[in-house]
């Protein structure tokens, strides 16, 4: 499926073109910001740009689908396909739902990781455990939509995944957080349980990719994963009733 | 084997509190009224039963049911040894539910791609080594529509590569819920000889509900009739409509105005056709009078549609 999706995608003009769209804004950004850099207007590395601008592109791709809508939908108009299907619910709601929207990103990424590995910026472990790192996310990502996707149909609340959205879009393109946290409150910021933009968020406080990011993420990826479990098993029943 | 027995099935309201409360058991939900109240039925093996009734009737809350949709709120069901809303592995293996206007394909990949993950998901031959799909394809002329995405396709076509896609992995149990929504008399066609197909090369259980009550008596051999959430009817569509069709109408292509006027009060002429209202017991004297009472080229006797007979049991 994933496979045929991707030639659909290579068989699409339309698709080349939201390509292109997408890695000329991306593009732009990282330039930007290393202008700004360069002026010392920004207090960041070109390797923390870099980084950041790649993990905030998966986030802002997943953010306009916005993978709750697509959940939801799944959740309860077709909700003869999760119940009856022999596949697990988790593996029909990655596999029909969450894959595709990540198949559809996936050449920006990988041109934006070989772009990071042609031009040395990062040693290629630490490009690898930053790609575990965003994979690990995107897992979080998966299981924190599953929640809002429950609670949308729970609450009859549309709005809930135009707040996560709006939320989510706001957060991860914005300095925000270092706006409004200095001092002790960055530090502990930094061990708070992630949202949606951790890594892109830890990667503008912190000039190196250390162990706190990973203690962070296997955190929140346990609450997000056994809040989602209890909550799917308990909505399997209730849809039920 | 299908055994149901003293099945009910009362809705909650879905709004936001009563949602919160139930999920969460924060306290009690009134339920609403029973959409189905204490119905019983065996269905044994290789039947293909149509469930017929009104609106709110309390059919695709049975069907539900029976498939594990739903969980009753009281009485029993029993598919073979599984209890449906348990959701054994080997009972979703075992059942094809299709419900037309609820798409089963996803937009955006191409249909055979996903026919393909179906049979591998059930563990089938894939799609050019499997015959039993590949003749339902040939019998629906769907080959042709393989290729395209599901969102390119006519309401009718996606219908029917939707309901190939329901069933290619040889259920022993087809649930239909109003199949042939939206398909046209061609489309209607290929559909009923998919599922003349099926009865023969799988021998399955076939439940279906439709309003389009000819197609159910046309396809079942045995019809269940829902009202106000509880059983009305249930027999053989031939003895149905046998017991239940004592009218006749008696026809007659006037070639002259000859004996219009004084007419008997069972009989309406809007010449050039007469027409006799009459009943199956007095048919052969009123056929007897019209002929002499009428200068004729061409006589038609009709019974009641289907619909006619059971709009009745609809009230």
């Amino acid at each position: 499926m994933i496979f045929a999706k991707i030639k659909n995608n290579l068989l699409d003009p339309a698709y080349y073109f939201s390509q292109i769209l997408g890695l000329l804004s991306s593009s732009f950004l990282i330039i930007l910001w290393l202008y700004l850099s360069k002026l010392k207007l920004v207090q960041l590395s070109n390797i923390q740009i870099i980084l950041y601008f790649i993990s905030i592109y998966s986030y802002f791709y997943l953010f306009t689908y916005s993978l709750i809508d697509r959940l939801a939908a799944r959740l309860a108009t077709g909700s003869q396909s999760f119940l009856l299907s022999p596949k697990s619910v988790y593996t029909t709601l990655f596999v029909k739902d969450y894959l595709p929207i990540l198949v559809d990103n996936i050449p920006l990424i990988f041109l934006s990781l070989l772009l990071v590995i042609f031009t040395g910026v990062l040693p290629l472990n630490k490009l690898i455990y930053f790609i575990f790192l965003q994979f690990t996310v995107h897992l979080i990502y998966f299981f924190t939509s599953v929640i809002g996707a429950i609670f949308q149909l729970l609450l009859n609340w549309g709005f809930i995944s135009f707040s996560f959205r709006f939320i989510g879009q706001t957060w991860n393109g914005s300095y925000i957080p270092l706006i409004f946290l200095s001092g002790g409150f960055l530090s502990f910021a930094l061990f708070l349980p992630i949202f949606y933009s951790g890594i892109p968020f830890q990667l503008l406080l912190v000039q190196d990719l250390d162990y706190r990011l990973i203690i962070n993420l296997f955190v929140f990826l346990f609450i997000s994963f056994t809040m989602s479990y209890l909550l799917l098993a308990r909505f399997k029943t209730h849809v039920q009733e | 084997m299908i055994k149901v027995s003293g099945l009910t099935k009362k809705y909650y309201p879905q709004d936001t509190l009563s949602n919160l409360k139930r999920f969460f058991n924060l306290g009690q939900v009134a339920s609403l009224p029973p959409a189905v109240h204490n119905i019983s039925f065996t269905i044994a093996g290789n039947q293909t039963v149509g469930i017929i009734g009104p609106n709110g009737a309390g059919k695709t809350t049975t069907i539900k049911m029976l498939t594990g949709l739903l969980r009753p709120t009281s009485g029993e069901i029993l598919v073979d040894q599984y209890t449906p809303f348990e959701l054994n592995i080997n009972f979703k293996k075992s059942l094809a539910l299709f419900r037309g206007g609820y798409p089963n394909l996803d937009d955006g990949v191409i249909v055979r791609d996903q026919l393909e993950d179906r049979l591998n998901v059930y563990q089938q031959p894939v799609l050019a080594k499997n015959l039993y799909v590949k003749h339902i394809i040939r019998l629906s002329q769907s080959l042709s529509l393989l290729d395209s995405v599901p969102e390119n396709l006519s309401q009718g076509q996606r219908h029917l590569v939707e309901f190939i896609a329901s069933i290619l992995h040889r259920p022993k149990y087809i649930f239909l819920d109003e199949p042939m929504l939206g398909l046209d008399i061609l489309a209607i066609s290929r559909f009923k000889k998919v599922i003349k197909y099926l009865k023969m090369s799988l021998n399955p259980t076939i439940i279906l509900t439709s309003h389009i009550l000819q197609q159910v008596v046309d396809l079942s051999d045995r019809i269940i009739l829902i009202n106000h959430g509880v059983i009305v009817l249930d027999d053989t569509p031939d003895n149905i409509i046998r017991q239940n069709t004592f009218d006749r109408q008696i026809k007659l292509h006037l070639v002259s105005r000859q004996g219009t006027t004084d007419i008997p009060s069972n009989t309406y002429v809007k010449y050039p056709w007469a027409t006799i209202k009459t009943t199956k017991q007095s048919l052969e004297k009123d056929i007897d009078s019209g002929m002499k009472r009428f200068q004729f080229d061409d006589i038609r006797i009709t019974e009641p549609s289907v619909d006619q007979i059971f709009t009745k049991y609809y009230k």
